[in-house]
């Protein structure tokens, strides 16, 4: 059985996936070498599509076994 | 009872838990089949948990702000249950977050327990101990000026109906009135020593005020058949003198003043109050509003052990941050206090960060990218 709250959420969330992309889209317009072959010329169409093929050297740190706990004092 | 262990690995909610296996019991499949639409189950359940950086606040804000514009602004009241003015609406609304210590129409509901409950003369009967009764209920009050006195005469049928005798009324009035009160031929007569017009008056004021059996809060009381029992409405509340009375089920009696119920019942029960308070008032409305939106608002207003109010500066006393309070009204004034204060603005909320032009701790911002090294999978 999977321990939920160690592996919560299983796969990137939809914050984290934007992030991703967009990071690696912003090396790619910058010059980066991409890492699939394309016949794209959008970076963030690449982005996407590495992102799909699972290539993008990035990923997320989660903090505190993937759960953010805020303060009380940050909430507002 | 087969299905109780395998549901028992999955960490998902109880209520979640006994919907699925009263449905698997209707169905009555196979383990394996079970197994099945179990694992689907939580499937779904997880695709439904709220992810991490998601802004719960805003989103429960907006389910409620917009539903809240459609509701009837004037104060409506209603003869709701057992003819008792209710008032509803976004007035109600206001109140319940704003935690008012008098709401304008106070009103509890009061159960009885199984001796008094089936019993309509015993309900009655609890329901006259309870209801405040003042002197002009059960006599007719007669000043004479030329002779200074009060003239009280008593309504026969009327102390039956509350069982009082002229004694325990004659007594009240003494204790009330620190004066002495005169029993003559089924009369009451209070005499004024003073020879002044005002003294009279403010004697005669004094007990009219007098509350002779009852509770001073309980203004009317209701009795009204529901089901197979007796259920006592009222107008007014006071729930901390209403629990001590003997044959009220106080387990199940209950007010419609939130904080009343968080000064006698505790914080938790203030949250739940809170909870079925907004509920009912948005429901009433023909409004659905999920009641997860509202829980985290209850909360909010519960999380320190008391209730705080939300009013239009969000959460009393939340806002540490002077950016963020600048940002919403009176900005020179704030600035100015800080500055002559020395404030620090330790940038933790998402406002400040906002003005100072820093991605905020939610949503994308949240997100901490490190480099996956080792290269393709």
């Amino acid at each position: 059985m999977i321990d939920i709250k160690r592996a919560f959420p299983f796969e990137y969330t939809r914050f984290e996936k934007a992030r991703i992309i967009g990071a690696r889209a912003l090396q790619i317009a910058m010059g980066a070498p991409v890492l699939i072959e394309t016949d794209k010329i959008d970076p963030l169409d690449i982005a996407k599509e590495e992102f799909e093929k699972g290539v993008i050297p990035i990923t997320v740190k989660r903090r505190r076994e993937s759960f953010v706990w805020l303060e009380r004092h940050e909430l507002f | 009872m087969k299905y109780d262990n395998l549901l028992d690995k999955y960490p998902i909610p109880k209520a979640l838990k006994e919907e699925i296996k009263e449905e698997l019991e209707r169905l009555n499949v196979n383990k394996t089949t079970a197994k099945k639409i179990i694992e689907k189950c939580y499937e779904a359940y997880l695709k439904n948990l709220m992810e991490p950086g998601e802004a719960a606040g805003i989103i429960a804000a907006q389910s409620m702000g917009e539903p809240g514009t459609q509701m009837t602004m004037r104060t409506f009241h209603y003869a709701g249950v057992a003819e008792i003015d209710v008032t509803l609406g976004l007035p109600r609304l206001i109140e319940i977050l704003d935690v008012r210590k008098n709401p304008s129409t106070p009103m509890m509901t009061i159960r009885l327990t199984e001796e008094y409950a089936k019993d309509r003369e015993k309900a009655r009967e609890i329901a006259n101990k309870i209801e405040a009764t003042y002197i002009l209920d059960i006599a007719d009050v007669a000043t004479d000026i030329r002779n200074m006195r009060i003239i009280i005469n008593l309504d026969e049928k009327a102390m039956q109906r509350k069982k009082l005798k002229v004694e325990d009324v004659k007594k009240k009035i003494e204790k009330g009135l620190k004066m002495e009160v005169v029993e003559e031929d089924g009369k009451l007569i209070i005499q004024i020593s003073e020879p002044s017009f005002k003294a009279l008056m403010d004697t005669f004021d004094k007990l009219k005020n007098i509350v002779l059996v009852g509770i001073k809060e309980i203004r009317r009381v209701i009795v009204r058949k529901e089901g197979d029992e007796y259920v006592l409405y009222t107008e007014g509340s006071s729930l901390k003198k209403i629990m001590k009375i003997k044959g009220i089920d106080f387990t199940r009696t209950t007010t419609n003043n939130v904080y009343e119920i968080y000064e006698v019942l505790g914080i938790e029960a203030a949250r739940n109050a809170i909870i079925k308070e907004a509920i009912s008032t948005l429901e009433e409305q023909g409004l659905e509003v999920d009641v997860r939106h509202i829980m985290l608002v209850a909360d909010v207003m519960t999380v320190d052990g008391e209730l705080k109010q939300i009013g239009r500066h969000g959460v009393a006393g939340g806002k540490h941050s002077i950016l963020a309070r600048a940002a919403f009204e009176m900005t020179v004034n704030n600035l100015l206090d800080a500055a002559i204060k020395g404030d620090v603005d330790l940038l933790r909320g998402i406002t400040e960060n906002i003005i100072v032009g820093q991605p905020i701790k939610l949503g994308t911002g949240d997100v901490e990218l490190i480099a996956k090294l080792g290269g393709r999978r």
